[in-house]
């Protein structure tokens, strides 16, 4: 009686297992896995799509902004569910530049749950730029 | 350092490679900077006024001594550049992409001189609504 009330147990907790797995990788599938175009007139609404969004911007004028550009796209892959990969090119799309006072290209914003939480400025290579992404990711 | 420490509003800023040809960046830095600073220095020896301003041969001739020098030109001339900073007693050196050296890099590093190598100006197209 018993062991048949533990196999019950056990059959709903693999139930909800996979049930919980389904759902992240529902919500995996959304995330982009290459970082996105995002302009002036989508970027509210972008930044609050995804729990954290990290948005470089950047011009084609600019050599660290090239220097940058595959970097953000490992990580994008590398954080592929977890965070999401943004581009405002300020050649075109300047009112969120102005907005967050960018005044040195490559600048990333990061935000978590829509907000504002941290601004890095720079070309900085691979490493780094995760070193400084991981207090935003939870580890 | 903080990118805002080299752009506050009270900052004295000179910008050595400041130029008279609107298509270098020594211009549109200078011409950017100049509309939304009210110190900033054009120095090049080539020029004796830029853009109506007058134009310093050199940063020991400027009237008062910059917080922040950007370098708009070529490397060999920022690590001299870099050395008269020392000299001076300037504490900031932002050198736009291009003109930046692994040596001058270098000699900021030991000379407690605080260096910024690794980002461009947001100059072109891009007005004062920018500079905060």
């Amino acid at each position: 009686m018993k062991a048949a009330a533990d196999e019950g147990s056990m059959d709903e907790e693999i139930m909800e297992i996979r049930e919980r797995r389904m759902k992240e990788f529902m919500e995996k599938k959304e995330f982009p896995e290459k970082p996105i175009e995002v302009k002036d007139n989508d970027f509210d609404e972008t930044i609050g799509k995804y729990p954290l969004v990290v948005v470089d911007f950047w011009s084609v004028f600019c050599p660290p902004c090239r220097l940058i550009e595959p970097v953000l796209e490992e990580l994008a892959r590398e954080l592929h569910g977890r965070a999401v990969f943004g581009k405002v090119c300020v050649d075109q799309e300047r009112l969120m530049a102005s907005k967050f006072g960018i005044t040195a290209i490559p600048t990333l914003l990061v935000f978590r749950g829509g907000k504002l939480a941290d601004m890095i400025i720079g070309y900085a290579p691979k490493d780094v730029l995760l070193g400084k992404l991981k207090k935003h990711l939870g580890e | 350092m903080e990118v805002r420490n080299f752009l506050k509003g009270e900052n004295v800023i000179a910008v050595v490679g400041a130029t008279v040809n609107p298509e270098k960046w020594g211009y549109k830095i200078y011409k950017t900077l100049s509309g939304v600073f009210p110190r900033v220095y054009a120095v090049n020896p080539r020029y004796r006024e830029i853009l109506g301003d007058k134009c310093y041969p050199g940063l020991k001739s400027l009237p008062e001594r910059p917080d922040t020098v950007i370098t708009v030109v070529p490397p060999r001339v920022t690590e001299g550049v870099v050395k008269a900073c020392r000299e001076l007693g300037i504490r900031k050196v932002w050198m736009q992409p291009g003109s930046e050296s692994r040596e001058a890099i270098g000699f900021c590093d030991k000379n407690g001189i605080g260096c910024m190598s690794n980002a461009c100006f947001v100059v072109d197209g891009l007005k004062k609504g920018f500079m905060k």
